[in-house]
């Protein structure tokens, strides 16, 4: 079972070139980031959620549901607290309320969302082989690119043994649910320590290992056979750039 | 700084960027968060991780906080305020590696005098992640400054003092044997 988010499906999302993909997730939350009225966010949300039907990634959604909800009531009613506009509205226990709080507020809870629904998006349609591969060829330095791609596949094992050993810790007793704040930061010492412990011999091992497959960070690698930069690539990033065009002329 | 970039040029020093992004990801995700107010502020014990190894693998464990944190965003909260983790992990962990190089000059025996720099380096290097982190959040207009500051600072610092420390005395001399301690050329 994964822990990502990526749906292997067919669809023409799935299909795209992971150039793309990159590019469009970066193009989105600029897009999320430049509108600034609460009609343009409530549209980009329900384009992404059409997205999210079109790519057959709904299960992605399901998943993160309750705590994205969470946090865009906890940005609105932060951003209705802390706005600081010119006319006081209303108090609210001690803090005061400013006109136009409740649509500022609105947009930002929205902007919030719609940066988390494109990265859930992206990391629904896309493979983390895809991602590391797309990064590159976008010409990423292949040394940061591996470890990346290295780090993920690390963090699986990584999780494994961690849980394997709060189940050990709590057989011998050590709760973590119990005591104060700085009672339970204590007792996630003999938690961690194994953990780390683990990781650190495998570095030496994980190096020799490398290096005996050739291994080197001045190798060069050269993917661009994998991927195919299509007609369907270069029509979406039209499409970006139509409606990226268009955000910045209705501002 | 110029060791910022060597750290790229050594497969050991690669791998340890790898091991600290996966240790540190994988102790965010499955270890219970300590909720101070449930849905909005909880304490995460991975967050002494930048700072006890950016002591142990100075700027290696620095690409590695960053790049953990990252990975953590994988797990459904990636937004453009990643970029703000990336680089405020990065700094947390690199200003403590640098903080500790500068404080600590004889053997590491974790006295009173260690101890006492060690909790100042994790309050200073929180205060710096949790200024940068949410002051690009804030800049992307995600959050007010005003909130995420001090949720940061308080969960970074709190931390890595108690956590870190008793990492410290457990792990510095054992990890030191394995040769891995980073040494500036």
């Amino acid at each position: 079972m994964s822990i990502f988010f990526f749906v292997p499906n067919d669809s023409f999302l799935h299909r795209r070139d992971p150039r793309v993909k990159i590019a469009g997730l970066i193009f989105l939350c600029i897009l999320a980031m430049i509108e600034h009225s609460l009609y343009g966010q409530g549209l980009m949300a329900a384009s992404l959620l059409v997205l999210f039907g079109c790519s057959r990634t709904g299960a992605s959604l399901k998943k993160m549901a309750r705590l994205f909800i969470l946090i865009g009531t906890m940005t609105f009613v932060l951003w209705v607290l802390f706005y600081q506009g010119k006319t006081r509205w209303m108090l609210w226990g001690i803090l005061p309320v400013y006109v136009g709080a409740i649509s500022h507020a609105g947009v930002m809870s929205l902007r919030f969302l719609n940066m988390l629904l494109s990265g859930l998006l992206f990391l629904s349609i896309t493979a983390i082989e895809d991602f590391y591969g797309g990064m590159v060829v976008l010409g990423v330095p292949y040394p940061f690119a591996f470890a990346m791609s290295l780090s993920f596949r690390l963090v699986m094992v990584f999780m494994s043994n961690a849980f394997a050993i709060v189940e050990a810790q709590k057989v011998r007793g050590n709760d973590i649910g119990q005591g104060n704040i700085f009672h339970r930061i204590k007792a996630y010492a003999p938690l961690i320590a194994p953990l780390i412990l683990t990781g650190v011999k495998k570095a030496e091992t994980l190096t020799l290992a490398l290096e005996s497959k050739g291994f080197s960070p001045q190798n060069k690698i050269d993917l661009s056979g994998k991927y195919n930069f299509g007609a369907a690539d270069s029509l979406c990033l039209c499409a970006m750039l139509l409606v990226g065009v268009t955000a910045v002329w209705l501002r | 700084m110029k060791e910022i970039f060597t750290v790229w040029k050594h497969t050991r020093q690669i791998v340890i960027v790898a091991l600290t992004a996966a240790i540190y990801a994988g102790m965010l995700i499955p270890f219970k968060a300590i909720p101070i107010i449930p849905g909005m502020t909880e304490l995460r014990p991975g967050n002494a991780i930048p700072v006890f190894f950016g002591i142990l693998f100075g700027p290696a464990a620095a690409w590695g906080s960053a790049i953990g944190n990252l990975i953590a965003d994988f797990f459904g909260t990636l937004s453009l305020g990643s970029i703000a983790g990336f680089v405020g992990n990065f700094l947390q962990s690199y200003i403590s590696y640098k903080l500790w190089r500068i404080l600590v000059k004889d053997a590491v025996v974790m006295n009173l005098r260690q101890t006492g720099i060690f909790v100042l380096i994790s309050v200073i290097s929180g205060f710096v992640c949790a200024l940068t982190i949410a002051s690009g959040v804030q800049f992307l207009g995600l959050m007010p400054f005003r909130v995420l500051f001090p949720i940061i600072f308080i969960n970074d610092a709190l931390m890595a003092s108690i956590l870190g420390v008793i990492l410290m005395k457990l792990l510095y001399h054992r990890i030191e044997r394995t040769g891995l301690l980073y040494i500036p050329e």
